[in-house]
């Protein structure tokens, strides 16, 4: 899920690096700032998530993302979440780059967003309707950051319809493992420590 | 605080199963043999990257000399490039796989040209000094040069092979603690800040209290 560098053009670079810096701003006026642990351990988890590979028949590997935890979880305060999280990653194991961060921070986090904005009133049910709202967060959050991902790619000229196809379709398997990572741990958090979860 | 120890303990437990777990980041490793250049692509995991895109480029311009792809195990030869053998340019090669993981190898001139070129030298050198040399027959001592280079090519590849896996090894258990250190450092900061400026608030505002009583 995360780009290299050298792989996209300067005007994906610019405008996903200003579209993060924008939500970053508005994620961290809107962060309540008796919760930031919280936040530090969901960007810890987000952080290391990453390193989780889960093996595909066929055709290499895709790690957990977990961008819909984070959205549920955060609520806005996912962009500077993930952002660190991104920056932290590229600077320690050479995942993506800080040349790409910009646009990387905004394939994964405004998915969560997006997400945590929509399923919200879902989300505040126990029963099966909170879970099928959790299950979807994880996986339209992945569903979305491949989909993102897949038109930055094209945009920087990529030959359309194979890197779509190739990016969507390997995340597939993920979307499914993420959604129901992200009800169960939604699910039990609401038992456990309902106040961990930011949905008022 | 029970939830915080909830949470890290299933940080540990994502950890444990992190360590084993190498990064979705691919590794370009190529050499040369023989007067052809072998390139390979690995995942980190140690998954060929197969099918992916093959750019040779010329190193200091930048422009393309060559493309081709890797088949099944993610390896792939060509012959080096005439401009690269004339120019003595390095070659940077460059493996895409479409899905925004690329990463590239440099070989500098020394490392492709050294046992292809120096063959036609020699030869001249010892016909010229023909005469006062010991009668050691000069097409075999060339032939020697090259075999024993071809055979260190050979056995050198892996162990060059292997240093560039040391190269570009995964995250380490350093690098992963380290990272969730600076995460929690700088939660730690921010809750010093905020607390700071909420104790001068209220002292401010304690002493405007007793300023009005």
């Amino acid at each position: 899920m995360h780009i290299s560098e050298g792989v996209l053009s300067a005007p994906i670079l610019i405008s996903g690096a200003t579209l993060t810096a924008l939500g970053t701003a508005v994620g961290l006026k809107k962060l309540d700032y008796d919760r930031i642990m919280n936040v530090s351990i969901m960007t810890s988890t987000f952080f290391v998530a990453s390193l989780i590979h889960v093996p595909l028949p066929g055709a290499g590997s895709v790690h957990l993302v977990l961008n819909g935890l984070m959205g549920i979880i955060l609520g806005w305060a996912c962009i500077p979440a993930i952002l660190v999280a991104l920056f932290l990653q590229a600077v320690l194991f050479q995942f993506g780059g800080l040349v790409v961060l910009g646009t990387n921070t905004f394939i994964m986090a405004t998915p969560s967003l997006l997400c945590y904005l929509f399923f919200r009133p879902w989300l505040q049910h126990t029963g099966l309707k909170g879970k099928v709202a959790s299950f979807s967060c994880g996986f339209i959050s992945v569903l979305l950051s491949s989909i993102f991902m897949a038109l930055a790619l094209v945009a920087s000229d990529k030959g359309f319809l194979k890197t779509s196809m190739v990016v969507v379709g390997t995340h597939f398997p993920m979307m499914i493992i993420e959604g129901f990572i992200t009800m169960f741990t939604i699910s039990f958090l609401a038992k456990v420590q309902p106040d961990f979860i930011d949905i008022k | 605080m029970k939830t915080l120890f909830t949470i890290s303990f299933f940080l540990i437990v994502l950890l444990l199963f992190s360590i084993e777990a190498g990064a979705h980041r691919i590794r370009v490793f190529a050499y040369e043999n023989g007067g052809k250049i072998y390139a390979e692509a690995v995942f980190n995991g140690g998954k060929p990257a197969k099918d992916s895109e093959v750019l040779v480029q010329n190193g200091n311009t930048h422009t393309l000399l060559y493309t081709t792809t890797t088949d099944a195990n993610g390896k792939t030869h060509f012959p080096i490039p005439e401009e690269a053998k004339s120019n003595q340019i390095p070659l940077d090669i460059i493996v895409d796989m479409g899905e925004g993981h690329r990463n590239h190898w440099l070989l500098n001139p020394e490392d492709y040209l050294a046992t292809t070129s120096p063959t036609v030298q020699p030869t001249k050198v010892v016909k010229q000094k023909n005469v006062p040399r010991p009668p050691a027959d000069p097409v075999n001592e060339e032939q020697l040069k090259k075999l024993i280079g071809e055979a260190l090519d050979e056995k050198l590849a892996p162990l060059k092979r292997m240093i560039a896996q040391n190269m570009e090894k995964g995250p380490s258990l350093k690098d992963i603690l380290g990272g969730l250190g600076y995460i929690f450092g700088i939660a730690g900061i921010v809750a010093y800040m905020n607390a700071k400026k909420r104790t001068n608030l209220a002292t401010s505002s304690l002493e405007e209290s007793n300023h009005n009583g």
